[in-house]
């Protein structure tokens, strides 16, 4: 048996060589770039799923499966220990699968759309992909960081190049916010950094992530005021990509300029970026400021969900509703890791994909229809279902799992999330925050009506009804306005087979994934169950830090 | 004696370098290939290079790390290192200058550029005030000579004495501060300042006391005047006025020079000088460059956002990272009183000046290669589409521009990491809680104008890959700024992946600055092993011989 370190080396370094060697494989046809790009995601597909299929069914050991780890500055003084460290666990080890899958559906959606460039194209979506195994992969802070801006640089051409009208200030925006976000979170890591070498006592800067995760929680960072001001250094990244309710102005923008396969990665992948690093920093690393926030959290969740939902309500254009309504999902996912406990974590967790899968094929859904007739109002569509029954069905499937049907993949997540919303506003919280959790848990129940108003209605106005179509000028592509052909539902289909898989039997998905989530929020649940209440600690903090100033 | 032979003998390197260049101009009046003196001139290089490495490589490297003191020069690592660097700037100049010149002019170019270098190379190991002024100014005159000779038209006329009458303003500043510390002290040897202003107050100290006026006002007042003095070369906030102007009026690569040599020195020489001359004022003075570090790179970065001009815009930037700089030297300077290991401040320092120099010149190279002698390209705007047109000049200026905004796994990132590392480390662990929340400030402010600062350089990129072609570009730069330009995006992505090897070197060559130094031995008789135990521990006796 292969070595399963070595081959996840392979996996994540196959999308850079491909993007490398696109441009000598451009030369030799028209449509050899195209075609080189499904090879290569193919491969790599194929190797994640070999790695995944190997990770230990009880998630056991995890820690330590298919690690690489040597030091990156190597030379004599090992006083910045940054090492090149990466390896597979339960919180990365699903979004790792998911990123090859999207990018397959990515390379297959964009097949005719992309006519301009189409080897830049190719090669910025394989370097993209690197970037994000990369990230869900990385052990060490350094080296998570570096993935987690370089993703930025494929997004921004991929935005720039190939998006609609608006796609320079797009691009620039995205780019922008998601920059000044990170330097923030920049610090924040540095800041953890140095609190580990200066009560570690071992004179080095250590970078790793699991050592930084257990020397915290033998140190933990003092006093509670510094610790939350990690948290929301941190948070500023994170809080942007995920993207929080008041943060996200950037993501319909993005969403609606990008071409189809960015928006399926954006939406897919890049959002989860934001909600994994809170899951792998925020809550294993700072526990008290995690408890300490709470509230914080469930409240910008919460009137995400809410807004995000009344917003897609509103909205004439089919892409910019989708945006909207992964506003509303991601307020989900936040929900459920700040419950911070265990059907919390792991439903957040879950969501993250239901959400990756469903938005992603949303997205992907979107775009045939904008091939097809080189418009997204929803008011110039009217009973498609009856002109394309396949795109219909598969559009149906993805709207249930979307809005949560029992069955579908979207159900476990939030049935998961509320659930554990629920047990934090119940138990284990202080005297002045226990209504306001309470009611805002309530109304997270809200936005699983709205979602379905919001998606059902769209599918009525756009699927039932008499048949209204836009005049297609000229279709460019040749298929017209026919059904999906083979590629297209090649394209769909995986992903509609994970929707149901996951809805059928969460547990092989969920055990997985329970040691590594049990450990993150062991110390957040440690310092919940010391019973300490929020508000006594938060004074106690103001106290602590009008002395230091003193 | 003030040089002996000994001292000689570790100035090989830079009597190469100035004997080819009087060749040079010599050998210029009967031959006049430009070509052939580009030649000439890369062999010198790397003649220099080579005795650098090859005679002092083991000297400095072997046995204790502290330096050897000779005469007025020291020989340690950070000289060494930053001299390696010197040359090698020297010959991506060199190179970058091998077409933008007048045919006629191709000899004076080279050899004007090769004193140049040697004056970097002589700041990099000055240990004494005269020293340490003369090759500041070897660099400042052949300065003014290049810029008058890149292009002789009304707005380079009019740079070049701007830039002329500043420089010699700041050069003044600078010797009134130093004479100070002369007055004080009765040394010009730095070591020997150090020394007095930290022990015994000298007789003229005492004089200045009886008369009311405390020592250390003096030393505070020097202070002030060695900052303006050098800040001026840095190209900080308030000292910064002259660059874009300067940029603008001429051409691409002496902008690239102006843009690298003055801050190298200017680095070299804070950290010679300041650092190292007298920690006490260092304590204090720390509080007066981190306000100009925040004030530096701010304005730098916002007056950026609206330049429509690309060498502007390339000041502005470089301003603003005279501004980062200035960050590793305030942690190096709040550090200096601290006992144990450092926080890197220096080394930091060192890294980002090296990365932002190579990015630098890359740009530059970069804009040369796409001009010619007639046009050149000045606007921000005649850069649309050239992702298209130029697909490998694109490509070599979006991967330096991204390093210059500092992203991973660039260059820049390493920079940024290693400064932002020590702003962070001091403010989690400073004397003093004010110290640790102005240093919170400082990196806060760091990393809030990485992101103002990627806006514009993310402009540029924008115009070159997103919009359509405008006009074609002559592209007739010449093939010695290709070269430059692929070497420094090469550098940029390599140092990127390979941190490694820059970060050890910078620590290495800090460590070098705080050892001990010792006396080299005064007898010429090498044969002999020298004995180490000249440790430095009293002031030099006065000078008397200035």
């Amino acid at each position: 048996m292969m070595d399963m370190s070595l081959l996840l080396l392979l996996t994540i370094a196959l999308p850079l060589a491909g993007c490398v060697l696109m441009g000598a494989v451009s030369k030799s046809g028209p449509y050899a770039a195209r075609r080189f790009a499904l090879v290569v995601s193919l491969l790599t597909l194929v190797g994640a799923a070999v790695v995944i299929v190997n990770f230990p069914s009880d998630g056991a050991g995890a820690e330590r499966y298919a690690l690489t780890d040597v030091s990156w500055l190597g030379g004599t003084s090992p006083f910045i220990d940054i090492r090149f460290s990466l390896g597979l666990d339960g919180l990365g080890l699903w979004l790792f699968g998911l990123t090859t899958l999207l990018v397959v559906t990515s390379v297959l959606v964009s097949w005719n759309a992309i006519e301009e460039r189409p080897a830049l194209f190719y090669g910025m979506l394989l370097l993209l992909e690197f970037g994000c195994l990369g990230v869900f992969c990385a052990r060490d802070v350094i080296l998570f960081y570096v993935f987690f801006e370089f993703t930025l640089i494929p997004l921004f051409f991929l935005i720039g190049i190939w998006g609609s009208e608006e796609r320079r200030y797009a691009a620039i925006k995205f780019f922008l916010f998601t920059l000044a976000g990170s330097m923030l979170t920049f610090l924040g890591l540095l800041s953890i950094v140095l609190w580990d070498y200066f009560h570690s006592g071992l004179g080095i800067l250590r970078f790793s992530i699991p050592e930084l995760t257990e020397s915290l929680s033998v140190h933990p960072i003092q006093p509670l005021y510094w610790q939350v001001l990690i948290f929301w250094a941190l948070f500023a990244g994170f809080a942007i990509k995920v993207p929080l309710f008041p943060l996200h102005t950037w993501l319909p923008l993005a969403h609606v300029q990008a071409p189809t396969a960015g928006s399926v990665i954006l939406a897919g992948i890049l959002l989860k970026i934001g909600t994994y690093g809170f899951l792998r920093f925020n809550i294993p690393m700072l526990p008290a400021a995690s408890v300490h926030c709470v509230p914080w959290m469930f409240w910008l969740s919460v009137l995400g969900i809410i807004y995000g939902a009344l917003v897609a309500l509103a909205q004439t254009d089919i892409k910019r509703l989708i945006a909207y309504s992964s506003v509303s999902h991601m307020g989900f996912c936040m929900l459920g890791l700040f419950a911070l406990n265990r059907p919390g974590v792991q439903g957040g967790s879950l969501q993250m994909i239901n959400h990756g899968l469903s938005t992603g094929a949303l997205f992907a859904i979107v775009g045939m229809l904008y091939e097809r007739y080189h418009t997204r109002e929803i008011r110039s569509f009217g009973g498609l279902a009856r002109r394309m029954p396949w795109l219909a069905f598969f559009m149906l499937l993805f709207t249930f799992s979307s809005i949560g049907l029992p069955g579908l993949n979207g159900f476990v997540g939030e049935f998961l999330v509320l659930l554990a919303g629920f047990q934090r506003a119940w138990t284990g919280v202080a005297q002045p925050w226990v209504f306001s959790l309470r009611f805002a848990s309530v109304l997270a129940v809200l936005g699983v009506v709205l979602g379905a108003w919001y998606m059902l209605w769209l599918y009525q106005r756009v699927f039932f009804g008499g048949l209204r179509e836009p005049k297609v000028s000229g279709s460019s592509h040749g298929h017209g306005t026919d059904d999906l052909g083979w590629r297209e539902i090649f394209a769909l289909t995986p992903l509609a087979v994970f929707v149901l898989w996951i809805g059928l039997q969460p547990k092989f998905f969920l055990d997985r994934m329970a040691p590594t989530v049990d450990n993150a929020i062991a110390a957040s649940v440690r310092s919940v169950v010391a019973g300490e209440p929020i508000a006594a600690r938060s004074e106690a903090s103001e106290s602590e830090a009008s002395v230091r100033v003193r | 004696m003030f040089v002996d032979s000994e001292t000689i003998r570790f100035l090989w390197p830079e009597l190469i370098l100035v004997l080819c260049a009087a060749w040079i101009y010599l050998g210029g009046t009967f031959r006049g290939s430009r070509r052939w003196w580009v030649a000439f001139a890369l062999a010198a290089y790397l003649l220099a290079l080579g005795v650098i490495l090859g005679l002092e490589g083991p000297a400095t490297t072997s046995g204790d790390r502290g330096g050897l003191a000779s005469g007025p020069i020291l020989v340690d690592q950070l000289g060494m290192i930053c001299r390696c660097f010197a040359i090698l700037v020297g010959i991506l100049l060199t190179l970058l200058m091998s077409k933008s010149t007048r045919h006629d002019l191709g000899s004076e170019y080279q050899g004007t550029l090769m004193l140049l270098v040697v004056g970097l190379m002589l700041v990099a190991r000055a240990n004494d005030l005269v020293l340490l002024f003369v090759s500041l100014e070897l660099i400042s005159v052949p300065t003014y000579v290049l810029l008058f000779l890149g292009r002789r038209d009304r707005g380079t006329s009019e740079a070049t004495l701007k830039y002329f009458l500043l420089s010699i303003l700041s050069s003044a500043m600078l010797l009134y501060g130093m004479s100070f510390l002369y007055g004080l002290t009765g040394t010009t040897s730095l070591r020997g300042i150090q020394a007095a202003v930290s022990t015994q107050p000298s007789v003229a100290a005492l004089s200045f006391a009886s008369l009311g006026i405390s020592p250390d006002a003096l030393i505070y007042l020097s202070l002030v005047f060695l900052v303006a003095g050098l800040g001026f070369r840095l190209a900080a906030v308030p000292f910064h006025f002259y660059a874009p102007d300067v940029f603008q009026g001429v051409t691409h690569a002496n902008a690239a020079l102006l843009s690298v040599v003055p801050k190298v020195a200017g680095l070299l020489a804070f950290t010679r000088l300041v650092i190292l001359g007298f920690p006490q004022a260092a304590s204090q003075a720390w509080e007066i460059l981190l306000v100009l570090s925040i004030l530096t790179m701010t304005l730098g970065n916002v007056c950026a956002l609206w330049q429509q001009n690309l060498r502007r815009l390339l000041a502005y930037s470089s301003i603003a990272h005279a501004g980062y700089i200035l960050i590793g030297i305030t942690v190096a300077l709040a550090d200096s009183q601290r006992a144990g290991d450092s926080q890197g401040g220096v080394a930091a320092a060192l890294v980002y000046v090296v990365v932002y120099a190579v990015a630098a010149l890359g740009s530059f190279a970069v804009l040369a290669y796409l001009g010619s002698e007639q046009n050149e390209v000045h606007g921000v705007d005649e850069l649309a589409g050239l992702a298209r047109t130029r697909p490998f000049a694109a490509t070599a200026l979006s991967i330096c521009m991204f390093s210059l905004a500092g992203l991973p796994p660039l260059a820049g990132f390493w920079g940024k990491l290693v400064l932002f590392l020590g702003a962070v480390q001091t403010s989690s662990g400073g004397l003093t809680v004010q110290v640790m929340q102005w240093f919170m400030i400082l990196a806060i402010a760091g990393a809030i104008n990485a992101a103002i600062g990627a806006a514009y350089y993310l402009r540029v990129i924008a115009t070159m890959f997103f919009r359509a072609p405008a006009k074609t570009l002559d592209a007739e730069g010449g093939d010695g700024a290709a070269v430059v330009m692929l070497v420094c995006a090469s550098l940029v992505v390599a140092i990127g992946l390979f941190p490694g090897i820059a970060l050890n070197l910078a620590r290495k060559a800090e460590a070098s600055l705080r050892a001990p130094v010792s006396l080299a031995a005064q007898d010429p008789d090498r044969s002999q092993p020298r004995p180490v135990e000249h440790a430095w521990h009293a002031p030099e006796p006065p000078r008397t011989n200035l």
